[in-house]
């Protein structure tokens, strides 16, 4: 093990590179770049056993993710953005064909106006793909997360793509100490990718044929192993701690147990609002934190648990579906009963937020009696 | 049939929707309304039509003529325009809806 000063895009290549990944088709676009050209560099100098193609857009990227994934090679990817929308298409055809491939997005604000910056639109416009789906609160837990990934994906009760969220610059450029688990631990973590149904020459065969009367079936079955790959990812979660001592769950919980109100957010900012909470409670102001890192498949009873107790929850959403609300409002609000919940709309496009705006935020959820939607703008 | 959630069955590998090829050529040939006929006295083995058939429907014989299965020719013809000495002619296809052989 060793500890280096890294931005989250050097940190994700090292897990490719600890991962043993054969197959990385790429196309830069910002925030992203700075990953895929430390894959290219460690190429050139012989550094990395990759093959490594630039291709003309995004579309054709995850097409040809797809088919060197087919063959059974573990394949990675990068994007963010338009090129992540750019994809679209081709994201139900790979969880649709079970194969586990990993990518990482590296979320920023949509066009437009154009926007460079971090904004979750682009990562949760994909949840209805068949992609399980994480979210990152530090670099550390990018590198993490893209090792357990593949663990995960290449599950024979899963077989689904995986789909990791980094926020752009705040993670992607920013450097913070991140720790780098040593090649033989990750090995014996990870052992060689062998795919049973696969495109192979001597025995040819069609995947992701046509079916008119049994394509419920299949839909049924992705369902059932998204539904299935919660608890797998908890052991591959409790795994990695054996071996690393770092902890993750489906669900975060920041000083929830005697909490009178609780925030609900995902992504890079929980770290100011942990730290916005921190002043709250030298105040004697009772409040927590939920962050939610399982996107999909959705932690439901995790989310129910872990917010019994509390009546004043709010929804930080750094994305917004307009003519609805926050994202992630209405996918948590249907599973709290009997519970003032409020939707904030926050960070759109990278818009910076201070500890003090939080701390606002936060007093006046603690005060709420009904049900608010507010824009920080 | 109504089925509760928790009762569906993750059926593993049967989940994953692929077929195995059995050599057999399903036909498609019914899917034409012009098929394209080679007359052989003209053909300098070019390639041209096999090379840019979308279907690969073409294949050499013996002699090395191209020689076109109409099991897999969706009639696009291609062919016909790609061939410099112009000896494929397109011929109106009377099987439209029936199995072609």
């Amino acid at each position: 093990m060793t500890i280096e000063i890294l931005d989250g895009n050097r940190a994700a290549a090292v897990a490719v590179k600890l991962a043993r990944v054969k197959c990385v088709p790429c196309f830069p676009i910002t925030p992203q770049t700075e990953l895929i050209e430390t894959i290219a560099q460690w190429k050139a100098n012989n550094e990395i056993d990759v093959e490594f193609n630039q291709l003309e857009s995004e579309h054709s990227v995850l097409s040809a993710a797809l088919g060197s994934q087919m063959t059974g090679a573990r394949t990675f990817t990068a994007t963010s953005s338009q090129g992540l929308l750019y994809m679209h298409e081709v994201l139900p055809i790979v969880s649709g064909t079970r194969n586990p491939l990993v990518m990482v997005n590296v979320s920023r604000g949509l066009s437009a106006p154009v926007n460079l910056w971090p904004d979750h639109n682009d990562f949760l416009a994909m949840r209805d793909s068949g992609w399980i789906m994480f979210s990152c609160e530090t670099n550390q837990e990018v590198l993490d997360s893209i090792i357990m990934a593949y663990k995960i994906a290449e599950n024979e009760k899963v077989l689904l793509p995986v789909l990791i969220n980094m926020d752009g610059f705040i993670h992607s450029y920013t450097r913070t100490q991140v720790e780098i688990p040593k090649q033989s631990l990750v090995d014996k973590f990870l052992p060689k990718l062998n795919l049973k149904v696969r495109l192979d020459v001597n025995k040819p065969k069609t995947l992701g044929t046509s079916a008119m009367e049994h394509y419920m079936f299949f839909r049924s079955q992705l369902h059932k192993a998204q539904i299935d790959s919660k608890n797998i990812i908890k052991k591959v979660q409790a795994e990695w701690f054996k071996l690393t001592k770092r902890k993750y769950d489906v669900v975060e919980k920041y000083k929830l147990n005697d909490a009178k109100a609780a925030i609900v957010m995902i992504g890079a900012n929980t770290t100011i609002a942990k730290s916005a909470i921190d002043k709250l409670r030298k105040k004697g102001k009772k409040i927590g934190l939920l962050r939610i890192r399982l996107i999909r498949p959705f932690p439901e009873k995790e989310i129910q648990n872990a917010l019994k107790n509390i009546k004043k929850i709010a929804i930080l959403d750094q994305n917004i579906s307009p003519g609805q609300s926050g994202i992630l409002y209405t996918e948590t609000k249907g599973i709290l009963d009997k519970k003032i919940v409020s939707n904030y709309i926050i960070g759109l496009g990278g818009n910076l937020i201070s500890e003090k705006d939080l701390i606002q935020v936060f007093l006046e959820v603690l005060k709420s009696t009904k049900e608010q939607r507010k824009w920080l703008l | 049939m109504l089925i509760s959630e928790n009762k569906l069955k993750n059926q593993g590998l049967n989940g994953i929707p692929f077929s195995v090829h059995t050599g057999e050529i399903p036909s498609k040939g019914s899917w034409r309304t012009f098929k394209p006929v080679i007359d052989y006295k003209k053909c300098i083995k070019c390639l041209m039509c096999w090379l840019y058939c979308p279907d690969s429907a073409y294949s050499l014989n013996k002699e090395g003529f191209p020689v076109c299965d109409y099991r897999v020719c969706k009639g696009c013809i291609v062919c016909g325009n790609v061939c410099p000495v112009k000896c494929i002619s397109k011929e109106r296809d009377l099987h439209r809806g029936k199995e072609v052989k």
